[in-house]
Formats: C-alpha cells, sequence, structure tokens
C-alpha cells in the first residue's frame, strides 16, 4: 500500500515538473481526486488524476 | 453565435459580481476589442487577456458588450469589449468558471439552418455537399 501511494505521489509529482512551464498555477490536492488542478491566472484549465 | 449565449455570459457575470464583487473575464484578440490607445501584446493576441471587473468600477454591459474605463499599470483607457470576444467569465474566489469555445463556422450555420425554413436548409446542405468531394477508400482494399 505503501509503495502504491509513493509511486503514485511520484508520478504527480512528475507531471508536475513536466507542466510547470504550461501552466502558471498547479495546484496540488493531497485528497486526491483530481490529483492536480492546472490554472493560469485563476482560470483552471484541466485537472490531472493518476 | 447565439444571442442568448451572451446574455447568458452576462447573467453568470452579474450572478458572481453580487457575490463576490469581483469577476475575471478571458477576452480574445480581435480588431473590434478596443483598450483605449493600448492594443494587444503578442502574447495577449495569443492567448487573449484578462480582465478584472469590480463592483466599484463603472461599465455597462449593454447589448454590445462591455464599456468601461480599465487601468493598465497607472493608465486608464477606455475600453470596449464586445460580448462575442468574451471566452470565460470565472470567479478564482469561487472556484467557478464559465468558459465557451470558440464559435465554429459550422456552428453558427447551424444556427442559420435552425432559423430559416426547412427547404432553404436543404439547399444550403446541397450546395456544400456539391463542394466536396467524396472518396470510396474501400475500392483500394484488395
Amino acid at each position: 500500500m505503501d509503495r502504491e501511494k509513493l509511486t503514485h505521489d511520484l508520478i504527480v509529482e512528475q507531471i508536475r515538473h513536466k507542466l510547470a512551464r504550461e501552466y502558471k498555477e498547479i495546484k496540488l490536492n493531497p485528497s486526491g481526486d483530481p490529483d492536480l488542478i492546472l490554472a493560469n491566472h485563476g482560470l483552471t484549465l484541466g485537472m490531472v488524476e493518476v | 453565435m447565439n444571442p442568448g449565449l451572451n446574455e447568458l455570459k452576462r447573467h453568470i457575470f452579474f450572478e458572481l459580481m453580487n457575490l463576490v464583487g469581483r469577476v475575471f473575464v478571458l477576452v480574445r484578440y480581435s480588431d473590434n476589442v478596443i483598450l483605449g490607445n493600448r492594443g494587444f501584446a503578442q502574447e495577449e493576441k495569443d492567448n487573449g487577456i484578462i480582465l478584472v471587473f469590480n463592483s466599484k468600477m463603472n461599465f455597462l454591459w449593454d447589448d454590445y458588450g462591455i464599456t468601461a474605463t480599465l487601468v493598465f499599470g497607472t493608465s486608464p483607457q477606455k475600453c470596449f469589449v464586445p460580448a462575442d470576444e468574451i471566452m470565460a467569465v470565472y470567479c478564482p474566489e469561487l472556484n467557478a468558471q464559465f468558459v465557451t469555445a470558440p464559435q465554429t463556422a459550422v456552428s453558427g450555420q447551424k444556427e442559420t439552418e435552425g432559423a430559416m425554413p426547412k427547404k432553404e436548409g436543404e439547399s444550403a446542405k446541397t450546395k456544400k455537399s456539391q463542394n466536396v468531394i467524396e472518396v470510396d477508400f474501400t475500392k483500394r482494399k484488395k
């Protein structure tokens, strides 16, 4: 279970890092669902669920 | 564009304004958008510009769009934003947003067809189909 979470968090972090150039605001959602919220100037442009 | 869509934008704009007192508007680049003598930067031409309105400002949203004096940095500019060019109305404080995709020519045509009597709509479709070359790829498969 811990491994799963670790892998999950690692993937989320990798995605966040990759998308950081395209989106000025990337909100990490620790509770998941979605894991990442991608936004620019407060306008949500995408959500990522790992 | 369906005129009801602009009315919906306006309605949402004022509902958000009443709730929070501040509304963000994403406006796409167009010659019809007037931002005083400021104009659009290249990035704004590509991605649009975000304008912030608050309840203390004087602005007017009529049938055509928003007329307001907006301050960019320190310089106030008399602006006019046609409602058609508004892509999104949103409020970060509420995590609420209303986004419209660019209206394509196809969707515009559908509106016209809907408004026209059936026969004319059919002839328009026929005209369009005359300009389309249909290729049957199944014949090539052997």
